[in-house]
């Protein structure tokens, strides 16, 4: 899947490109931390970093051919394993695709990284 | 022939696990779907309330959530084209802010970027292209499914109906 990921997301975000700067704290990208735990991260320093993130943000553990699953010195997988809705602020429209997380709180340990994410916004 | 009984049998205690989970979900949960025709829309509010479908307030947002999940995708994509038609491509792509994780991610990345391909119904060639991508993902886990109808039943004969009830979210 990352190859495929891959094709679009280097078109969009070529290298030496300056795009992350206009998408720094505008947009955030969720990634579970191994082993558990979830993070919005939404500062970048470079294009290769925010694709790295984007990868690391649509990767399955075993299922996918991900080249990166290291983001920031840390281990990262799928965003959706451990999205928490709760932390999504109220001001936010939020379009979700799974019931489960919708209506069951995840049993993981969240980092309420949302506050933090959007607190400097 | 001892491999292929114990393949057997592994793949009937998922399937035994995964429908008394589901059981166990649906006794829990008696109100709840599990598979609904179209994701949940949902817009939260700081009181907790995450069930309600309809807006309580009038106030146009200024930043959204995609959730995840690859065919939810296609959904998303409808919202991106309905918020664009109802607030303006200009604003919301240069104003809102946007996050997402998994697929929603892609569809968040384009949204800021102004990417036109998210809001507009792909022509036969990205058709095709994302056929071969579903076909492939398919064909990974299952390779007894992986066969076109199923590919283009699993697709487009769903996706496109998603892509169409994504026009009509949050009062859109």
């Amino acid at each position: 899947m990352s190859t495929y990921t891959n094709e679009f997301l280097r078109e969009w975000l070529p290298d030496g490109g300056d795009e992350y700067l206009y998408l720094n704290g505008r947009l955030f990208i969720g990634v579970t931390r191994f082993p558990y735990g979830d993070e919005v991260i939404s500062q970048w320093s470079s294009n290769r970093d925010l694709r790295n993130t984007c990868n690391a943000s649509m990767c399955i553990p075993f299922y996918t051919n991900a080249e990166v699953l290291n983001v920031n010195g840390r281990w990262v997988a799928d965003g959706c394993l451990t999205q928490d809705t709760n932390d999504i602020p109220g001001e936010w429209l939020a379009y979700l695709s799974s019931p489960l997380r919708t209506h069951i709180r995840a049993p993981f340990v969240h980092t309420r990284a949302w506050q933090a994410a959007t607190l400097s916004r | 022939m001892l491999s292929r009984t114990s393949s057997s049998t592994l793949v009937a205690l998922s399937s035994a696990s995964c429908i008394s989970i589901y059981f166990w979900y649906k006794l829990l949960n008696p109100k709840q779907s599990l598979l609904p025709a179209a994701p949940a829309i949902i817009k939260s509010q700081s009181s907790g309330d995450l069930t309600s479908e309809t807006p309580t307030d009038s106030t146009p947002p200024n930043a959204i959530w995609f959730g995840g999940g690859s065919w939810a995708s296609t959904y998303h994509t409808g919202v991106l084209m309905g918020l664009r038609n109802t607030f303006g491509a200009e604003t919301v792509n240069n104003t809102w802010k946007a996050g997402g994780a998994s697929a929603g991610a892609a569809v968040a990345l384009g949204m800021l970027l102004g990417k036109t391909e998210f809001g507009e119904w792909p022509d036969e060639s990205v058709q095709e292209n994302v056929l071969r991508l579903t076909k492939r993902t398919i064909t990974v886990p299952c390779e007894a499914l992986s066969n076109t109808r199923f590919a283009r039943k699993q697709s487009f004969s769903r996706s496109s109906s998603h892509w169409l009830k994504g026009q009509g979210g949050w009062g859109l």
